[in-house]
């Protein structure tokens, strides 16, 4: 069996019986009896830069064993694959030849594979091939696999990987987080002693430039709890040029990644995209060093995390407490927008606004004339996921009143 | 102290490093129980209280006798270190709470408990509104209840009340509750640099919601609070100290910073001893009537240092220090009357490791403070020694549990207080590993293969 018939093993495209065992658990692939090398661990493993990380895909594809009775007798002493050149040649013209090139190869795959099995040029030779695809995912793998290449690299050593070349947006995989953060863990980040520490030209470095404001116009008024990626931003950004307005995060890759998104964005669209903005803070406990007394005019908090478990209720960042502080940072008419797809979370986060006193619910007409309610479900990338999924959301949004006693 | 103990486990080859950092936390745990003396004085100074550790201390100065507490529930008053004790400002209600989860409202005419309080979480500030009608009380985490006190006469059955939530601190200590003069706005400080000013509402068991400001500027914990009272304004000023060696002063309508004044510098210069680098902490703040002064109680100064506070400009300004001589007495807590003219100062903790005395407090008082009014003399403060202090041994005696004590204990007993301190309210700085240690016990963690 060639080489490829191997790969095609690999990826289940074909049934073909190994002579000897037909193994049943990718553990036997490991221990090789035959003393030979046996696939780098690395390539069925996490990396230790993926440990923790909840979201890594999971690779469908089994590990190649290679050991030297996996292969038929017609196989020519020089297809053994072991690490040499010919071996590695071998390898990636059979890939092209044969156009499995096509399919969706993972690129965490494809690199290990290349460290292990192809030299520089047979990569390069792939690289040329994958650029001819269509696929753009085809695409970005396969230039990571380029930068593999030394030479490749030389050039490319400014070339940041996070980075998408071709658009300049930061790549999500490189900024996976757990999904999950403590908000009452102390994380030591910086946090600003009062409103008026807060540095806005750090932010808004074309609208607002000098670092010592004393004019007391332009301030945020929109500021989205729980950020994540940042797509509400983003869509907000374009539909309300002249307002600023910022993304709060506890999780500071996450915090980066919409960093360099807003900063990618910001180049590619010239003049565009100054006004929205990103920082790493706990916003269940530093609301009011942000902002003054009603400053606000939009409050987001979209999707935010549940915490089931009744316990963990006082961990919620819409709670009876924290509304007296969203309260006083909203100004009285401003809008508090709250979503979720977690039918018990959506129920409590309503009950907890109705019975606030300073909140009263919006009525239908208006909800329809709110060109933002609509971006509630579709701009997050979780309320994307939940369309895809076709799950149900649960909206509450009110606005602030003053207390009628 | 606990630098060389961790200095030994390390040189000694059969603890691990994990040993050393359960010990470290462990007798970091053991530090935070040490409880301060604590001292109040009612209004018109009909009486004193002090509290050290479990025990709580009553000298009535109109009889001129002890007091002998009155409780129900019978046993000692306070199973734990009580935390807090304020009398009321119509002198009609007294209130203590601490670390057994209880809070008891006493009347100050025949000191009877009137009411016990559960609280969920171990009490760390209480405050009496000005109508006597509600007492509020903070727990660690950062909640404010209160509970409603209808009119008692004093016959009735202690009533043992729920407490409802007022308003909430999100997971932060409060370290300080105080009603406004006016009785409009309660003011809660915590652990996180915070200082909020809520109004206070009609129906406060249904909550307070509208918060009015929150005074934003202290660069460490915020440790008291105290108002000044000013004729023009009726809410009067706020006057906070914190962990950050500054006293500032407040506007509480817009929350605006008025002064600060730089506390810790100064005491540096008098102390010799003060030579950490650690910020000296404010203990107490305490103001006394009629005089636009402020007295202040600091780590490591044995003594008070006196503000004055000038209302048309609105600034603070050190004027005096008054030391104690003769005695190593570094003042835990402060009180004063309204009309009673003296400063009263203690000194001491309880539940005390490594000592003989597992808790002691010693009294002390200052008087001679310039009124503001026209045409009163010129008086220098001046500390008074054991036989002028009114009620004299008989107070001593009882207030402080014996007639004197070993003068070292209490510079132990003023380092036990400091170190509680800083470990309760100062943020710890984990360095990675260290973060990664303390992270071994959690469950939710992916298991890596």
């Amino acid at each position: 069996m060639n080489c490829l018939q191997t790969l095609a093993v690999v990826m289940g495209k074909e049934k073909v019986r190994i002579p000897g065992k037909t193994p049943a658990k990718p553990s036997t692939f490991f221990k090789s009896s035959t003393g030979n090398a046996t696939i780098d661990s690395s390539l069925f493993c996490p990396t230790k830069a993926d440990e923790g990380n909840m979201l890594v895909p999971i690779l469908r594809w089994r590990p190649i064993s290679f050991a030297k009775n996996a292969q038929s007798e017609t196989t020519k002493s020089n297809h053994q694959v072991d690490r040499t050149k010919a071996s590695g040649q071998q390898i990636a013209m059979d890939l092209l030849s044969t156009n499995l090139v096509h399919q969706e190869l993972p690129a965490d795959w494809l690199i290990n594979i290349s460290r292990n099995f192809l030299n520089n040029t047979s990569m390069s030779a792939i690289y040329q091939a994958c650029l001819k695809f269509k696929s753009k995912k085809v695409k970005e793998d396969a230039g990571k696999l380029n930068k593999l290449v030394p030479e490749n690299n030389m050039l490319q050593n400014k070339a940041n990987p996070t980075i998408n070349k071709s658009t300049g947006l930061p790549r999500k995989r490189f900024y996976r987080a757990r999904a999950h953060s403590n908000p009452l863990s102390d994380s030591h980040f910086p946090v600003p002693i009062s409103p008026s520490h807060v540095d806005y030209s750090l932010h808004y470095p074309q609208l607002l430039p000098l670092a010592n404001r004393t004019d007391t116009f332009n301030k945020i008024e929109f500021a989205d709890i729980g950020c994540g990626f940042g797509g509400l931003l983003i869509s907000l950004a374009t539909l309300f040029p002249e307002t600023l307005m910022i993304g709060m995060e506890l999780r500071d890759k996450v915090t980066e990644y919409v960093k360099e998104r807003i900063l990618g964005l910001r180049v590619a669209s010239p003049g565009q995209y100054q006004n929205a903005s990103v920082v790493r803070t706990n916003s269940m406990k530093y609301i009011p060093n942000y902002f003054e007394k009603g400053q606000l005019l939009k409050m987001f908090f979209l999707f935010p995390d549940p915490h089931f478990k009744e316990k963990n209720h006082r961990r919620r960042v819409i709670s009876p407490h924290l509304l007296d502080e969203y309260a006083y940072v909203l100004q009285v008419g401003g809008i508090i927008y709250t979503i979720t797809d977690v039918e018990e979370l959506g129920a409590w986060m309503k009950s907890c606004l109705q019975s606030h006193p300073m909140f009263e619910p919006l009525s239908e007409m208006e909800l329809e004339a709110d060109p933002v309610v609509k971006l509630l479900s579709s701009a997050t990338e979780e309320g994307q996921k939940v369309a895809r999924n076709g799950g149900q959301t649960f909206q509450a949004v009110f606005r602030r009143i003053t207390p009628s006693s | 102290m606990e630098d060389s103990r961790i200095e030994e486990c390390e040189h000694d080859n059969s603890n691990t490093q994990e040993d050393a950092q359960v010990e470290e936390s462990e007798q970091n745990n053991k530090d935070m129980e040490v409880a301060p003396a604590l001292i109040s004085v009612h209004p018109t100074q009909n009486s004193v209280a002090v509290a050290v550790g479990s025990d709580l201390r009553v000298f009535d100065l109109l009889d001129n006798c002890a007091v002998t507490l009155v409780d129900e529930s019978g046993g000692a008053s306070h199973n734990d270190s009580i935390r807090c004790i304020k009398y009321g400002t119509n002198g009609k209600l007294f209130v203590s709470a601490g670390d057994d989860k209880l809070v008891k409202v006493w009347s100050t005419d025949c000191w009877r408990c009137i009411s016990t309080v559960i609280s969920e979480k171990r009490v760390s500030a209480v405050a009496i509104s000005n109508d006597g009608l509600h007492v509020c009380f903070a727990d660690k985490f950062g909640v404010v209840w209160v509970v409603d006190l209808p009119g008692f006469d004093g016959t009735e059955a202690p009533l043992n009340k729920k407490a409802a939530p007022l308003l909430a601190h999100y997971c932060s200590i409060i370290t300080s509750l105080e009603f406004s003069p006016d009785g409009r706005f309660i003011v809660s400080a915590d652990r996180d640099f915070k200082i909020r000013v809520t109004v206070f509402p009609t129906k406060p068991l249904n909550g307070a919601h509208e918060i009015q400001s929150f005074c934003l500027g202290h660069t460490e914990f915020v440790s008291c609070l105290a108002f000044i009272s000013a004729p023009d304004s009726p809410q009067g000023f706020l006057v906070s100290g914190g962990g950050d060696s500054t006293v500032r002063m407040w506007d509480i309508i817009s929350g605006t910073l008025l002064d600060t004044c730089e506390v810790g510098a100064k005491v540096e210069l008098i102390e010799s001893d003060a030579t950490e680098a650690n910020c000296l902490t404010i203990t107490d703040i305490c103001t006394i009537p009629d005089c636009n002064l402020i007295a202040v109680a600091i780590q490591s100064l044995r003594g008070i240092m006196l503000l004055t506070c000038d209302l048309p400009s609105r600034t603070l300004s050190v004027t005096k220090v008054v030391s104690i001589t003769g005695e190593n007495f570094v003042p835990t807590s402060l009180g004063s009357s309204i009309s009673g003219g003296l400063l009263w100062m203690v000194t001491g903790a309880s539940k005390l490791r490594g000592s003989d005395i597992s808790s002691l407090s010693r009294v002390k008082a200052v008087s001679g403070f310039n009124k503001s009014s026209p045409g009163a003399p010129e008086q220098e403060p001046v500390v008074l020694i054991d036989t002028e202090i009114p009620g004299g041994a008989k107070l001593l005696e009882k207030l402080q549990g014996s007639m004197s004590i070993d003068e070292k204990v209490f510079l132990a007993a003023a380092d036990a207080v400091k170190t509680a301190m800083c470990n309760l309210l100062i943020k710890k700085q984990y360095t990675d590993e260290k973060r990664e240690f303390r992270k071994r016990t959690r469950n939710d963690k992916k298991n890596t293969q």
